[in-house]
């Protein structure tokens, strides 16, 4: 049982020491967070911006991909983020567009801790022609 | 071979004090000449550029130097006008989007939006609710709330696209279905479109505010918190009045009409809300933001044709 549960440690060490990061995306929406787990609901790891570069991981070349969720690595946090806000392109994100107005609207760090969330709690939708 | 090099030696010695003499000599005479010739010395006399612009000319070099000052006047003004967009303001479209979240940030605590829900699936209902009415482009965000003080509400964003916030104990304790809730945010979908709430927020100064630049000058804060305190108005404590929700209920009669499993569920729900604002506390407030329900139906209700 204990040389099992040893090869199944080593094993999970040898995939996680694989996960190398496959290519780079950026955040796109106004602010947002890493979650621990792939879910909306997770704890955050951090805060995000606008156009911060973000690494896809993935194994042998191939994206690590959790239901809706890329795991990715950001500075000295890995985490999961979900698809949709991720862009390939630096996006032209509208901290970039107005950056005087957006600083004189005095955001506290909670306030884009909440701002974050609030993308995370959204449900989307759109009504398109069939 | 010792003698022979005692003789360059010496030889050395003898000719070296010549040669600075020769030198010398050679230097003065030559600044001499310089001197005479300083008019003729084209590397030396000043070049007067009226007597060759001819030349310059048919060489173009003077078209040029017009074509560069103009790149380098174009630059500067390119960086000039960079420099004064960074103070641009956010025009119509996208304010309003921007300022509607600002604002439900800045509310998290009291709407109570960041809690674990589960998933109702209204996204997807009343996108066919929306589509089967002939309503498409229009892209929505819906953020349930958990907390009786806010029932539904549509809030202004970006062209064609709504945020609507609904109440979850609101949608529990009248245990509306997936088609009511359709049908309540489709109404607030209506306010939204006829503009009562930009109307209401629209505060004097802002309309030049938006779009605007403020370059060189102070950023007007209180403007912005005067339109989140019309935010605070209009969604905990003035609402709509008479004769915009008289518009609204006709306007959503007419849609409905042709659907009369819709219209019937329309009439049903008001009932039941009707019904929750009279008994129930929590919910009296309501009054003040749709008044009313009951209104609303007699409103619906087909007029009694008097016979004679």
């Amino acid at each position: 049982m204990k040389i099992i549960l040893l090869f199944s440690l080593i094993f999970n060490l040898q995939a996680f020491a694989s996960e190398k990061s496959v290519r780079v995306s950026y955040y796109k929406n106004l602010f947002g967070h890493i979650h621990k787990n792939a879910s909306r609901y997770s704890q955050s790891l951090s805060t995000i911006g606008c156009g911060h570069p973000i690494k896809i991981l993935g194994n042998n070349g191939k994206e690590v991909i959790s239901g809706d969720f890329f795991k990715v690595k950001v500075g000295p946090y890995t985490g999961f983020i979900d698809k949709k806000y991720l862009s390939s392109k630096k996006p032209n994100c509208f901290q970039d567009r107005y950056p005087h107005f957006f600083d004189n609207v005095g955001l506290s760090l909670t306030d884009m801790y909440y701002w974050g969330k609030l993308y995370d709690q959204y449900a989307y939708g759109r009504s398109t022609v069939q | 071979m010792n003698i022979s090099l005692i003789l360059l030696l010496f030889s050395l010695i003898f000719t070296v004090p010549n040669a600075q003499e020769v030198d010398a000599k050679g230097a003065d005479a030559k600044a001499k000449e310089d001197k005479e010739d300083k008019g003729l010395d084209p590397m030396v006399a000043p070049i007067e550029f009226d007597k060759i612009k001819d030349v310059i000319q048919k060489d173009r070099l003077g078209s040029e130097v017009v074509k560069k000052k103009a790149v380098i006047k174009k630059k500067l003004r390119n960086r000039n006008i960079r420099k004064v967009e960074k103070y641009n303001i956010p025009d119509s479209d996208e304010f309003w989007s921007f300022f509607s979240e600002y604002w439900l940030v800045k509310n998290a605590t009291v709407l109570r939006w960041d809690f674990k829900k589960p998933d109702y699936g209204l996204d997807e209902s009343f996108k066919k609710f929306l589509e089967t009415l002939g309503i498409f482009e229009v892209r929505y965000k819906i953020l349930l709330v958990n907390t009786p003080d806010i029932t539904h509400f549509a809030l202004p964003s970006n062209e064609n696209e709504y945020i609507f916030l609904l109440s979850v104990p609101f949608i529990r304790t009248l245990d509306l279905s997936k088609l009511e809730i359709s049908l309540l945010l489709f109404e607030d979908y209506l306010r939204v479109k006829n503009g009562y709430f930009k109307k209401y927020a629209s505060i004097p100064g802002l309309e030049n505010f938006i779009g605007g630049n403020f370059y060189q000058k102070d950023f007007n804060v209180s403007l912005l918190e005067k339109v989140a305190r019309k935010y605070d108005d209009i969604i905990y404590d003035k609402g709509f009045n008479f004769k915009q929700q008289f518009d609204v209920t006709l306007r959503m009669s007419s849609i409905l009409k042709g659907n009369a499993k819709w219209w019937n569920g329309y009439y049903l729900m008001l009932g039941k809300i009707d019904n929750l604002v009279k008994t129930n506390v929590l919910y009296q407030k309501y009054l003040k933001i749709y008044p009313s329900p009951e209104l609303q139906l007699s409103w619906l209700r087909p007029k009694k044709k008097k016979v004679l």
